[in-house]
Formats: C-alpha cells, sequence, structure tokens
C-alpha cells in the first residue's frame, strides 16, 4: 500500500535561479565611505531566514514598513549548503525559508551578493 | 564666663595664654573643644543626590571617567540598539539578551585605549548585536550571538581573509584583531 503525502506537507524547493528579496530595518543599513549604503550582514545572521520569493509578489508589497528591500539570487545561499523552501504565511504566498543556522562568513558573502530593489529613502 | 553671644568658634578660640597652662590642662582644654565641636558638627553630605547605580558612584567619592570619543558614540548606538522591541525588524527577531550587551560592552571597554573610529554597530536578526570598522580596503565584523564567545570576520577588498572566535573575555585577542584593522598586521 503506497501513502501518498499531502501536498502541503511537503517541502517545495526554490530554484537556484529565482530571485529573494528580505526587508532590511533602517538599523542594519550601513553608509559606505562613497556616500552609498549597503545591508549589514547582521541582517542575514538567522536560523531559517524569512525571505520572499520574486516572482510571486511586488516590490510594493515585499517592502511593507521596512527601510529597504534588498535582492539577491537563490543560488548565493543553496550554493554556501543552505536550502531554500517554500513556506507560505497567511496574508504572504510568496514567504519563503532559507533553512538552517548561517554563519557569520556565509551572511557576509549573501550581503555582498545582494542589491537593493527599493534603495533606503532617509539617510541613516 | 565667656560671652554668650560669642559662635562656638569664637569662644573656643578665645584660649588662656597657652604658655601659662600646664601640659595637661593643654590636653584638657583641646579635648573639651573637640567635643564642643563634635556635637555641632553636621555631618557632610553631597551637595546634589548619588545613587549607587550610578557608574560614577564609588564608595563616597564621585570618580570623573574620561572615555574616548569613538567609545561615547559605540556606548550610545549600542544603547540605541538595545531599547529595541520585540519584533524590531519585522521578522520576529527578539530583543538584544542584556548578556550580549554586556559582553559586547566590555570588548569597547578592553579597547578603550585604541585610537579608532566608532564601529558601525547593528543589532543582528535572530538577536545579538554586532560592530563594522572599514578602514580602506580592510574591514572587521565582530558579532556577538554566543553567550560565552564573540566571532569575527577579517575581510580585504570585500573578499573574506579569515573568520573565527574568541572567548569573550579574551581581550588579549580583542586587541590584536584591532592591531590588524588598523596596520594589517596580525
Amino acid at each position: 500500500m503506497s501513502v501518498t503525502i499531502p501536498t502541503h506537507y511537503k517541502e517545495q524547493f526554490v530554484d537556484e535561479s529565482e530571485s529573494l528579496w528580505r526587508g532590511i530595518s533602517e538599523f542594519q543599513i550601513k553608509r559606505n565611505p562613497d556616500g552609498t549604503y549597503r545591508p549589514s550582514s547582521g541582517a542575514f545572521k538567522s536560523t531559517d531566514l524569512s525571505v520572499d520569493i520574486a516572482s510571486k509578489t511586488t516590490p510594493e508589497k515585499s517592502v511593507r514598513n521596512f527601510a529597504a528591500l534588498s535582492g539577491f539570487l537563490a543560488e548565493v545561499p543553496i550554493k554556501l549548503g543552505y536550502p531554500v523552501i517554500e513556506d507560505p504565511v497567511e496574508g504572504n504566498d510568496a514567504h519563503a525559508l532559507i533553512k538552517g543556522k548561517i554563519k557569520q562568513g556565509h551572511a557576509r558573502e549573501i550581503a555582498n551578493a545582494s542589491e537593493w530593489v527599493i534603495e533606503p529613502k532617509h539617510p541613516f | 564666663m565667656y560671652d554668650q553671644t560669642m559662635t562656638l568658634s569664637d569662644k573656643y578660640c578665645r584660649t588662656p595664654a597657652i604658655e601659662t597652662l600646664s601640659g595637661t590642662a593643654l590636653l584638657d582644654s583641646l579635648k573639651e573643644i573637640i567635643e564642643a565641636w563634635r556635637e555641632q558638627a553636621i555631618p557632610y553630605r553631597h551637595p546634589w543626590p548619588q545613587s549607587k547605580t550610578d557608574p560614577t558612584y564609588e564608595s563616597d567619592q564621585l570618580v570623573v571617567t574620561i572615555e574616548p570619543k569613538w567609545l561615547v558614540k559605540a556606548k550610545y548606538d549600542l544603547d540605541r540598539i538595545m531599547a529595541l522591541p520585540e519584533n524590531w525588524d519585522s521578522y520576529g527577531s527578539p530583543s538584544i539578551p542584556e548578556v550580549l550587551y554586556k559582553n559586547a560592552e566590555n570588548f569597547l571597554r578592553s579597547l578603550e585605549v585604541e585610537d579608532i573610529e566608532p564601529p558601525f554597530v547593528a543589532p543582528v536578526s535572530g538577536g545579538g548585536i554586532q560592530f563594522e570598522w572599514s578602514n580602506g580596503d580592510r574591514e572587521l565584523e565582530v558579532e556577538f550571538i554566543e553567550l560565552y564567545v564573540f566571532g569575527y570576520l577579517k575581510i580585504v577588498k570585500d573578499e573574506i581573509v579569515e573568520q573565527g572566535d574568541f572567548s569573550t573575555d579574551d581581550y588579549n585577542s580583542a586587541r590584536l584583531l584591532i592591531k590588524w584593522f588598523k596596520t594589517g598586521q596580525s
């Protein structure tokens, strides 16, 4: 007898080619010497980091009350050894998780790879 | 009899000519003066209220501490992120635990004598504190996430050249990290 696992119990892995967006708090935006801004790697250190799958949302919806929105390809965390799985939540079908506890060096690599989808509006 | 309108000090200033007193009489006279002073003396108090939780409070003395400007700024920024409430990043991150604040503050204090710029102080998603220093191509990141260790990252031209961690009370290593940051030499 075969057991069928309900679809919503299966972990849906996000493809490497997807773009992932992460909202950045104003406290995690660092000003570079040239006057530009970059997200602190502290914004990417967490266990099971929350992100949005870009193809399933819009920048306006994802930015919500964040100071800025950063984006990077899913291949960045995946190649560092962190799978990305879909994790839709109430009110946000685009929600996904970068699984695992992201180490300091890896968080910095993700920060380096990220670009602004919505730049910081205010000087910090 | 002494003049009753005199103040205590005036009164006791009019002591008999000292050369006319015997040794015992002189001693008695001095004792009398001291006793009279003790009875009227008002215990000394600080002119302003001072709390024992005030960091400058030490015994009954006011200790003036002078901190370098970079440390004052760093501690201000540290206090700022310590005031962040639960869910400060809208991703459910908790407030920063007090113990991590103490570790981070002690780390900064161990560098008190260094001539450096204040670090960028950032909260870490998931709970923690991070210091970031930039000096041309060199960058140093120090994180306080664990209870007993701090992690560090040495970066040159955006490339990670070294990472690791030290015990939170290993202040010598903290100073060596700053030495690397300032000079490029380990």
